[in-house]
């Protein structure tokens, strides 16, 4: 068995109770579906004092589909996400993505705002505290070296998040709620901008700040599609990925989005490669063009499976597959 | 120490539970119920797998606290005294089990999809069991069991309902 | 000809399958003492290190902690071969692997007991490390074990038969080849577990062991306990694969602590632990050197190996004279040479795996020999029906074959993937490949040199007509409980599901080696045919003076003993009521000692086998040339299994053991990074298969009747896995006219050897 650390479980019944909670306590973390960080929290990687629980917080579990756009709840199961139609006909990359997470039995527990919030991982520290010891501790954790790229200043850790490259190639905006003292205030700002490419500091959330949903655009005949590259066929976190957005309109692309997945410490936006597409009249030519700008945006290091230039030229081809089959 | 008022396989149950308890370390230890298996304690395997609220999940992940007003069936509450559960005897037939370590999480998640989706094909059948690891069998026996099962589902659960 | 048999021959579902369906089916980590106290062990961070010396005076401080043993408080060496005693329960003067167990702590719980871990301090002296088994060969100033007369070698083993020279002189063509097979790991879903109970001078360890027997003598003498005050039992078992082998750390440390602490004392592995334990797959080097004829006829072989066997024996021996022994299988050698290696480096010691010590070299002659095909323009079918190994013949290196299907195998496994139509002829992208191999069913020859036969069975037949089979052969999910059933069910003419097996306990059933080597159903299941014999010999003289019959008119027929011409008939029940009466209640036993075989030559006591299994598997794949990732589509297997016994239990282990041969071959490696850590100590990061990653395996099952096999039985669960891997590379080959020399193979290998064909 690996036991969790201990811990006082806190399950707050309202967002301004949760966020209190994490306002109070510097040492609390949130928990949703728990299979990120109860998973780390065995491994030793954090010991919270306290564990705001989310699961019994209403004001997170909205599911909005409208006209106008989409409004998706932080603490929707991935499962719910998957199988929703209206989100498979008008948002195909987001539930595609969501389908892609881990196996299906965790995607009945896993949810979606613990998805977009999900930690970034490495091999140098998704590891046992038995582990890490030998093999001596990371930027990340206890360690001052970084382990998979030594003399770098910065932490390499990978942000292997599926659904969150499909969100934002949707054009998804982040609401979060924080903590003025009183009661929960609201905001709300283009997804992309809650991650730092920094593997330590993620997410762009302080301590008394949570991730209530996820708000869509109107689909607008936008088409999506999201390719993941793993080992296996199940369970295995993506290796890169890609989601692909994009509208025709009369012969030529139109708000073409392209985001990478799991080659950096952020989702990564592939402008050249988008502002090349944008107003163009799709071949195999400009496609191929576009895939080679976008194997372009990232440098991974080793501290996956597989190799940092294999990695990156997936995401090239994966994103000439997905162009190739959208922009028809 | 935290009160947990639960249903495990249909009986009303009352328990304390720390805090930090995985609902896995209380079927196990404080339930007694060791048909629910330990692979991995870190959610890879599958083999932990209960059903929470008619859906599997994954027992090692899943804090005690959490099963608070649940459901829960496990391996131990499929039967109905001597009869098996259809897919328990799809298994059974259709030597699906070998050393049956990773056969309790691989049934509940099998009955899982046949109640949602009773004429599954081979492909949906693979594609919602892929997180349930087995070293033994190279599975296709795990899958013959599957869609035997769902042969005589809608029948048997006719059966059960009686 | 199954005609003859009552259930043999027939699907028969396993007799534990309910019990694991249900929950009811007790795991060692399902059984439960009164007062079980937590058993922990501290694990050497370090790959190679001197202990100056070990502080447990702080965790035994520690409230709750109830016990700490430390390696001096058990000094007496074991090893699953008596000539590689070189392990103890706990590190003594030094570690050699990341992982090794230094120091067992017993407390009242899981958090106490790993707190206590963490007060206890070894001071270590760090020494140099190894993890290239090309440096462990010549660095004379790193030993790590002293006894290693030269640098790091345990042992270098040559074999050399026929006339190799002339061989080659004889050739038309010749070839050589490098070849390189990763370590894999076995990956059983159940975790190493182990309760112990000393109470009283008496030691009781429930223990997930594949071989009772040899935990039986080691504990005793480690523990030095007379043999008769241990008892051993094996509870259900989550799967082996040759991972619970042998004697482990955690048995011994189990018994110490729970014979210090007066109380029961669990240790349960985490999954990382188990990867730390290891004793998997032998990371193998490999070149090999034939010649051919023009036709394809082999002339000559060279086969060199290098085995990386991690820091101590384990099975190590034997893998290097069984990778030799073997590649003699299937196909005819006129003159063969061999000459290994295996060396100690730094890592987790590496020992038994399904398929063990054959299957590197398998994959690396199979590919090697369709390179020669090619290199020939030779169908690769062809060249194989040319070598195959005959029945009733004898191997250069004095292998007896007696019954032998392989060329039954290549016919029906070539004929199932449609080799005339589709190899060679499916569009750029996919291709057909097919490969062979042989397999032992069980070693002539025991671990350890005793006269006892190699596997015994007690019968008994109780009032109410139940038959009763004890057997100390241990079921690890592959079914030999199931077998045993069938075996005494079919002999006595009673239904195997009503047959009680009782097995691996030591106190209560006789003794079996253990399950390894394939050996269960042909020894455990012959030993069980003549204990069945007997008890039915007792029956039908019985039955026969009790109808008035002679003894050789008696049937029995599902529980009804009947005689022609004789219109009474005897329940079993009935008979055995009779026979109790009479002062004699019924019981039988029987033994298998294999017959008296192999060569005199040293090495000569690895191969031989009383009977061997054969195989060709036939795979179709494609590969993405544009991600390198390749997919197998189909793989057929036949297998040579003999007889199939219960072709259901069969087909399943056929199916089990090509897909870990595909887990090999397309995803699994067991890496340990410099520094000594594994590269993927998860079921995330080590890539066993899911459903997903590989096709339904088509067995086919082939049925060559042996003489000495229990009605006709040979092995069929290891032997079927060592043709997928190679069947899978030469249907790359196929696809896209690569070959890839190293297994497993990755999409970066794949695409970097597709540029180099481009770029010649
Ligand atoms: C075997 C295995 C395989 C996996 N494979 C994949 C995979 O392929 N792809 C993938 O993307 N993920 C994978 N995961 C990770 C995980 O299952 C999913 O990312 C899941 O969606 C996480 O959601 P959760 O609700 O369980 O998150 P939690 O573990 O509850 O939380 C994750 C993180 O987000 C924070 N958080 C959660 N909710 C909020 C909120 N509302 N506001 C602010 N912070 C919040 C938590 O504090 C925590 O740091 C895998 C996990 C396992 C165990
Ligand atoms: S034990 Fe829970 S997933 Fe393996
Ligand atoms: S039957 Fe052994 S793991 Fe599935």
């Amino acid at each position: 068995m690996m036991p969790l650390p201990k811990f006082h479980l806190e399950r707050p019944q309202s967002l301004a109770a949760a966020l209190r909670l994490l306002a109070e306590s510097p040492d609390a973390l949130p928990l949703a579906g728990g299979t990120d960080l109860l998973v780390s929290m065995k491994q030793g990687l954090y010991a919270p004092g306290t564990v705001v629980d989310l699961k019994k917080v209403p004001e997170l579990g909205s599911l909005e589909i409208g006209a106008g756009g989409a409004f998706l709840g932080a603490a929707l199961k991935l499962a719910a996400v998957r199988d929703e139609p209206a989100l498979k006909e008008r948002y195909a990359a987001l539930s595609e993505a969501a389908a892609a997470v881990a196996s299906p039995n965790i995607q009945n527990m896993g949810t979606l705002g613990g998805n977009v919030c999900l930690d970034t991982r490495c091999w140098y520290f998704n590891q046992s505290e038995f582990w890490r010891h030998s093999k001596g501790y990371c930027l990340k954790k206890d360690g001052d070296i970084c382990q998979a790229a030594p003399g770098a200043k910065r932490c390499f850790a990978v942000f292997s998040s599926d659904t969150a490259p499909a969100l934002i190639a949707l054009g998804a905006r982040a609401q979060v709620a924080s903590w003025d003292g009183e009661s929960a205030q609201l905001r709300e700002f283009p997804l992309e901008e809650l991650y730092r490419e920094d593997g330590i500091s993620r997410i762009a959330l302080g301590q008394d700040e949570l991730l209530v949903g996820l708000r869509l655009p109107e689909s607008r005949g936008v088409k999506s599609g999201y390719l993941k590259y793993r080992k296996r066929g199940a369970i295995d976190y993506p290796l890169a990925s890609v989601a692909v957005a994009l509208r025709m309109a009369d012969g030529v692309m139109k708000d073409v989005r392209i985001v990478l997945g799991a080659l950096a410490s952020a989702p990564v936006i592939a402008f050249e490669a988008m502002e090349l597409l944008e107003g163009a009249q799709p071949s195999p030519e400009l496609l191929t063009r576009a895939a080679e700008l976008v194997g372009k945006r990232t440098c991974p290091v080793k501290n996956q499976a597989g190799t940092p230039a294999h990695r990156k030229s997936i995401a090239r081809v994966y994103c000439q597959r997905l162009l190739t089959g959208l922009a028809k | 120490m935290i009160i947990v008022k639960m249903t495990v396989n249909g009986n009303p149950i009352e328990v304390g539970v720390g805090d930090e308890e995985t609902l896995l370390e209380t079927l196990r230890q404080r339930l007694g119920l060791t048909g629910t298996k330990q692979g991995c304690d870190l959610g890879d395997c599958g083999s932990c797998t209960v059903l929470i609220d008619g859906k599997p999940a994954l027992s090692c992940l899943t804090l005690a606290a959490d099963a608070e007003g649940r459901e829960i069936t496990t391996i131990e509450g499929l039967a109905h005294g001597e009869d098996l559960h259809p897919v328990q005897r799809a298994f059974h037939e259709a030597g699906a089990v070998q050393c049956g370590f990773c056969t309790p999480g691989m049934v509940l998640t099998a009955k899982a999809l046949l109640d949602a989706n009773p004429n599954p094909d081979r492909d949906t059948i693979k594609g919602a069991l892929a997180g349930n690891l087995c070293r033994c069998t190279g599975y296709v026996k795990i899958v013959d069991a599957v869609e035997n099962a769902a042969k005589v589902y809608p029948r048997a659960r006719v059966e059960e309902a009686r | 000809m199954n005609s003859t048999f009552q259930y043999v021959g027939k699907d028969l579902p396993r007799i534990d399958a309910v019990a694991k369906l249900t929950g009811d089916a007790q795991y060692t980590d399902d059984l439960h003492l009164p007062g079980t106290l937590v058993g922990k062990l501290l694990r050497s961070p370090h790959a190679h290190a001197r202990i100056r010396g070990i502080d447990v005076s702080k965790a035994e401080a520690l409230p709750g902690v109830k016990g700490v043993v430390v390696g001096t408080d058990a000094p007496i060496r074991f090893g699953i071969l008596p000539a590689a005693k070189d392990e103890t329960a706990l590190a003594i003067e030094k570690v050699r692997y990341v992982g090794e167990p230094v120091a067992g702590v017993a407390a009242v719980d899981e958090r106490t007991a790993l707190q206590a871990l963490k007060l206890i301090e070894v001071d270590y002296e760090l020494l140099p490390a190894i993890f290239d088994p090309y440096e462990a060969l010549t660095r004379e100033d790193v030993k790590i074990h002293e006894g290693c007369k030269e640098a790091n070698v345990e042992r270098r083993g040559s074999l050399e038969f026929g006339q190799v020279d002339a061989g080659f002189a004889d050739a038309d063509y010749i070839r050589e080849d490098s070849f390189f097979k990763e370590a894999i790991t076995h990956a059983p879903l159940e975790t190493h577990v182990a309760l112990a109970n000393y109470r009283d001078g008496k030691l009781t360890l429930w223990s997930t062991t594949q071989v009772p027997h040899s935990v039986h003598r080691s504990i005793s003498e480690v523990l030095e306990i007379p043999m008769d005050r241990v008892r051993v039992i094996k509870p259900t078992l989550g799967g082996g694969f040759g991972g619970k082998g042998e004697p482990f750390s955690f048995e011994f440390v189990a018994c110490m602590l729970s014979r210090k602490c007066g109380r029961p004392v669990k240790i349960v592995h985490t999954r990382e632990e188990v990867f730390l334990s290891h004793r998997g797959r032998h990371p193998m080097h490999m070149k090999l050197r034939t010649g051919v004829k023009k036709d394809g006829t082999i002339t000559a072989v060279v086969f060199h190996n290098l085995l990386d066997g991690g820091s101590y024996g384990s099975y190590g021996l034997v893998t290097l004279y069984y990778s030799g022994q073997l590649l003699t299988l299937p196909y005819s050698l006129p003159a063969y040479r061999f000459d290994a290696a295996r060396v100690f480096t730094n890592k987790p010691a590496c020992g038994a795996l399904r398929g063990h010590g054959a299957v590197g070299p398998r994959f690396a002659f199979e590919v090697h020999l369709d390179r020669i095909a090619a290199d020939l323009g030779l169908d690769p079918l062809e060249i194989r029906r040319k070598n195959a190994l005959q029945p009733n013949t004898m191997t250069l290196n004095e292998l007896r074959i007696t019954s032998c299907g392989f060329e039954e195998c290549l016919e029906k496994a070539s004929q199932a993937i449609g080799w005339e139509e589709r190899r060679g002829k499916l569009p750029r992208g996919r291709g057909v490949g097919l490969a062979g191999g042989g397999y032992i069913s069980g070693a002539g020859n025991a671990i350890y040199y005793n006269p006892m036969p190699h596997s015994n069975v007690n019968i008994s037949v109780d009032r109410g007509g139940g038959v009763t089979v004890f057997c100390g052969a241990s079921d690890i999910g592959q079914g030999s409980d199931t077998m045993l059933a069938l075996v005494a069910g079919e002999i006595l003419g009673v239904r195997p599901d009503a047959v009680k097996v009782v097995s691996a306990d030591t106190d209560t059933t006789p003794v079996d080696l253990g399950s390894y080597s394939s050996r269960v159903t042909f020894m455990a299941g012959n030993a069980c045919k003549s204990a069945a014999l007997d008890v039915r010999g007792k029956i039908l003289a019985i039955v026969a003076e009790h109808l008035g019959v002679a003894a050789e008119a008696v049937r029995i027929t599902d529980g009804v003993a009947s005689a022609k011409g004789c219109e009474r008939t005897l329940s079993f029940a009935q008979a055995v009521v009779l026979a109790e009466s009479k002062g004699a209640p019924i019981f039988g036993s029987g033994g298998y000692t294999p017959p008296k075989m192999g060569g005199s030559y040293r090495g000569a006591g690895v191969g031989p086998s009383p009977a061997y299994s054969f195989g060709a598997h036939a795979a179709e794949v494609e590969v993405d040339e544009e991600t390198g990732v390749v997919k197998v589509l189909r793989l057929v297997a036949a297998h040579d299994l003999g007889r199939a016994l219960n072709p259901l239990a069969a087909a399943g282990q056929v199916q089990g053991a090509a897909v870990n041969g595909l887990g090999e071959v397309l995803l699994e490696s067991h890496v340990i990074l410099p520094g000594g850590q594994h590269a993927s100590p998860s079921f995330l990061e080590y890539k066993m298969p899911t459903m997903l990653d590989v096709p339904d395996v088509e067995p086919i099952l082939v049925e060559s009747v042996d003489p000495e096999g229990p009605f006709g039985a040979k092995e069929c669960g290891e032997g079927s896995l060592h043709p997928s891997i190679p069947a899978v590379i030469n249907a790359i080959y196929d696809a896209v006219g690569i070959w890839l020399h190293n297994a497993p193979i990755t999409p970066e290998a794949v695409l970097e050897a597709l540029r180099k064909r481009k770029t010649p």
